[in-house]
């Protein structure tokens, strides 16, 4: 084996293996920056140039990004800075075929120049010259099949690059592609969870801050401003006529206030906002400068943008405002922003809606609340209205109650004297005692202050402040050292007639809101049927005090006149009956006779008497029961006994049956005998034929008295008013029968008195039943 | 001959000229009194053996005139009647609680007056 060869083979291996070892070094040393800054892409870029500068022994190496329509200077190396400064000058640029870069992306394949001079199409010659290089080899980045970018190694000589210095670029190209795709992913996943974590923020601002929307749209300009990069980003609000600024970030404090100064304004052209509210939906302005319709002044200028994209807030499909976002420079906005942005944009919405139903939710149950509380003082008054008569009473809880649900600082309740025409103060709350002493010396005229005012309009009268010129009243100067600022006074009406006035009162000036007024006007609904209540109570009672006296009068009138008629009808008969037993003589026989009439006539005016003074006393109440044991069947026999002469006079049957057990009986005997006689001497007198039968039934703890008859009977519908005093079923009976026509109306009140009932039945033409039970024993306090 | 006495307490001329002439025929002595103070004193003075007392007198009622004797160890237990107004009013049964020893209600026959006079007091 010579030496020789082999010492050459070995030189080559070694340079070989050095130069393998070297790429290897490079290599993981590329993967080492990738995996060491997985967000930023630069370090990988500057260590693939100077990897790939000192592998292919080279002058120079680029490193170039595509956006899809330029290709960008990334990274290069090169020896001298003007020629940095002029290699930088040339991009970006489009893909073609001017360079090596621009070839190998627009084409997609490596591109190798062996001589920038003998090359055609290579434009660039004097920076080639610049950056030392006569020969240039460009490799594509090629992810999912289309360029991304490129990378370039130029050497000072002419002709064509070696195989293992193209795998090499392709290897850093693969590399690079590799490092950008990571960063990518890591950037699109750090950007999402920037937007999660934004939304999830303003969610939670929207949960803290139910009642206002305010902290939600600071929340959400502030997300936007830092996710989109933005220098400006503006929240509106659309109530359908105006559009209102809400919340706004700008870079230039100088624009807030310039900005301000133009909203609330309605929907137009010349704001991004305007076109968002009148089109419903997003907006985008690629160039403010180029837009001849958008501007308000120069304010645009102040906002450090140039694109302006504007989302709607919708709401039930209106638009109920916008976020607007400014761009830095003119163009388009990505997709992934405008999708940020309708996000925040619902977010708002729900915030505004948020609030909307708590507000409504609270108005209502404050609604809910004061009407309850309404409802029940109402019918706290209500119930003092009918369960009293006594008027303070009455007037004091209600302007107690008033004054509590309005929460007026005091109250007073005043009556209209229509003669005197002035109120005359009733009750009152928080009422200091030299007002109260001053309104009662010198009651309130009409026309004088709010309450006399009501005197004269009918209408509530308000007061909204006491030191206002136009208020005069006598009580001014009292009302205002008593810090009386505001009043108000609602007329007491029944029928459009002014009962009297309900006055409040409150510290703060001010007009009373609507449901004060007609709060009170309930009230005072309520004062008016009190006082109208105790007006008629007071006429009642006077009335039945007169009709008392009256009565009292008539029967004390009756009561003496019976007992002044009754002495000389005394005197009558007494000398008739001496006439009659002949004591003063003989009487002739034809004498007889009408000295008996005398005597039946007699007695008859004085059953007359007797019974009106009865009544008499018993309408004045001072018929008094005289309670006793007795016998029924005494009783009864003595009533027999009475009566005989008068049945057997008209040929009647007249029976009587009481039991023999049949206890001993407590009530008032004497009446109840009145009360048989009564009804047996009306039987016998208005039965001409049969029967006439006194029965009386012990019964439980009744006795059942009745006494019937044969007689005429009574027509059914004239059986209850037979007990009316002086009634006869017809004229025409009494004066074939004669009679008071009181018996039965005393036997009724006397059978009443013992606790008792009286009633009759009957048969026209066949007889009458009259019925009386009463108790046993009468309780003592029945009788009183 | 001197009768029994009887005390006829009553303001009303009338029924006292009815009572006198109903006594007229007996041997009884009719005195009078036009009052209730009248009635007392003379009853006290005169010492009768049976006094009829109207229950309405001017001055005091026949009720505590009758109360009043009742309490006077002389005319303790002197029969009296009392007359009350008005039959059935409740008059008996105050007049019995007052010392009655009897009562007749107006309007009464002069002849039951009298036998209930007998029957308290016989005539001889």
């Amino acid at each position: 084996m010579p030496r020789n060869h082999g010492h050459v083979d070995v030189l080559e291996l070694e340079a070989r293996l050095a130069d393998a070892r070297a790429q290897q070094l490079a290599t993981s040393e590329i993967l080492r920056v990738i995996s060491r800054s997985p967000t930023d892409v630069q370090p990988v870029f500057d260590a693939i140039v100077n990897a790939a500068l000192m592998l292919c022994r080279a002058t120079s190496a680029n490193f170039f990004t595509f956006d899809g329509k330029l290709i960008h200077l990334r990274a290069l190396v090169n020896t001298s800075d003007d020629a940095a400064e002029a290699l930088r000058r040339l991009w970006p640029r489009p893909p073609g075929r001017d360079m090596a870069a621009t070839r190998a992306i627009a084409t997609c394949q490596p591109a190798m120049i062996p001589d920038v001079l003998a090359d055609s199409d290579f434009k660039s010659s004097v920076v080639a010259a610049a950056a030392n290089f006569r020969s240039i080899l460009a490799v594509p980045l090629v992810r999912d099949g289309a360029p991304i970018g490129a990378v370039t190694v130029g050497r000072p000589d002419p002709g064509p690059f070696p195989d293992e210095h193209l795998s090499l670029l392709q290897t850093f190209a693969a590399q690079a592609v590799i490092a950008i795709e990571n960063a990518h992913l890591f950037n699109e996943t750090r950007e999402a969870l920037e937007q999660q974590t934004a939304t999830s923020d303003i969610l939670r601002v929207i949960s803290q801050s139910p009642t206002n929307a305010q902290p939600v749209f600071d929340a959400i300009v502030k997300a936007a401003m830092r996710l989109c990069h933005s220098p400006s980003v503006n929240v509106f609000t659309y109530d359908g006529q105006l559009i209102h600024l809400c919340a706004l970030v700008n870079v230039n404090p100088d624009y807030h206030a310039a900005i301000r100064s133009f909203f609330p304004r309605p929907p137009g052209g010349e704001t991004v906002v305007g076109r968002v509210v009148l089109t419903c939906g997003v907006v985008i302005i690629p160039d403010v400068l180029e837009d001849r319709e958008y501007g308000i002044g120069k304010v645009t200028l102040m906002g450090d943008f140039r694109s302006l994209l504007g989302v709607p807030l919708i709401r039930d499909r209106r638009p109920i405002g916008a976020i607007v976002v400014g761009g830095r420079e003119p163009g388009d906005f990505p997709e992934k922003q405008v999708a940020l942005l309708q996000t925040f944009a619902d977010q708002a919405v729900i915030a505004i809606e948020n609030v909307r139903l708590f507000t409504e939710l609270a108005d209502r149950s404050a609604a809910l609340t004061r009407s309850v509380g309404e409802l029940k003082a109402l019918s706290e008054v209500g119930q003092a209205v009918s369960s009293t008569l006594d008027l303070e009473t009455v007037l004091m809880t209600i302007v107690s109650r008033a004054v509590e649900l309005t929460g007026m600082d005091g109250g007073s309740i005043f009556e209209y004297d229509e003669r005197a025409e002035e109120f005359r103060l009733q009750a009152a709350e928080n009422m200091p005692q030299d007002i109260a002493d001053d309104m009662r010396k010198s009651p309130t005229r009409k026309g004088d202050g709010a309450l006399g005012r009501t005197a004269i309009t009918l209408e509530p009268t308000q007061v909204p402040d006491t030191y206002d010129d136009t208020y005069q009243s006598i009580r001014k100067e009292l009302l205002i050292r008593a810090g009386w600022r505001a009043l108000l006074a609602v007329p007491l009406l029944r029928e459009n007639h002014l009962l009297g006035g309900l006055l409040v009162n409150r510290k703060a000036p001010g007009l009373f809101p609507v449901e004060t007024v007609e709060l009170l006007r309930a009230f005072a609904t309520q004062s008016a049927l009190a006082i109208q209540n105790a007006r008629l109570f007071r006429e009642i009672a006077d009335k039945s005090r007169q009709l008392e006296t009256a009565s009292r009068h008539k029967s004390d009138f009756l009561a003496s006149m019976s007992h002044e008629l009754r002495t000389p009808l005394n005197a009558i008969l007494g000398f008739n009956e001496l006439l009659l037993g002949e004591i003063y003589g003989e009487v002739p026989k034809e004498m007889k006779p009408p000295l008996e009439d005398i005597q039946t006539s007699g007695r008859h005016l004085l059953r007359l008497i007797n019974n009106v003074l009865d009544l008499a006393k018993i309408e004045a109440g001072r018929m008094e029961l005289a309670l006793a044991d007795y016998s029924v069947q005494d009783l009864v026999e003595s009533v027999r006994a009475t009566l005989r002469p008068l049945a057997e006079d008209k040929g009647l049957e007249f029976a009587t049956s009481v039991p023999s057990d049949v206890p001993i009986a407590y009530g008032d005997p004497g009446r109840i005998t009145q009360c048989v006689m009564n009804l047996a001497g009306n039987s016998l007198k208005f039965t001409k034929t049969g029967k006439v039968e006194i029965s009386v039934a012990a019964k439980d703890n009744l006795l059942v008295y009745k006494v019937a008859d044969t007689g005429i009977g009574i027509p059914t519908d004239k059986l209850d008013s037979v007990f009316a005093e002086f009634k006869q079923t017809d004229a025409t009976i009494s004066s074939e029968y004669g009679g008071t026509g009181l018996g039965l109306s005393i036997s009724r009140k006397f059978v009443e008195m013992h606790g008792g009932r009286i009633w009759a039945e009957s048969e026209l033409g066949k007889g009458s039943t009259f019925i009386f039970e009463i108790p046993l024993r009468v309780s003592p306090v029945v009788a009183s | 001959m001197t009768g029994k006495t009887i005390l006829y307490v009553e303001d009303n001329e009338m029924n006292r000229k009815i009572v006198r002439d109903l006594l007229k025929r007996t041997t009884y002595e009719l005195i009078e009194a036009h009052d209730g103070e009248a009635g007392v004193a003379i009853a006290l003075e005169r010492r009768p053996d049976l006094i009829l007392m109207d229950i309405q007198l001017p001055k005091i009622s026949g009720m505590e005139a009758t109360r009043r004797l009742r309490a006077e160890s002389a005319t303790a237990k002197t029969p009296i009647v009392v007359i009350t107004s008005f039959a059935l009013s409740g008059d008996e049964q105050k007049a019995t609680e007052a010392g009655a020893t009897a009562y007749l209600a107006k309007p009464y026959s002069p002849f039951d007056l009298l036998k209930l006079i007998r029957r308290l007091l016989p005539e001889q």
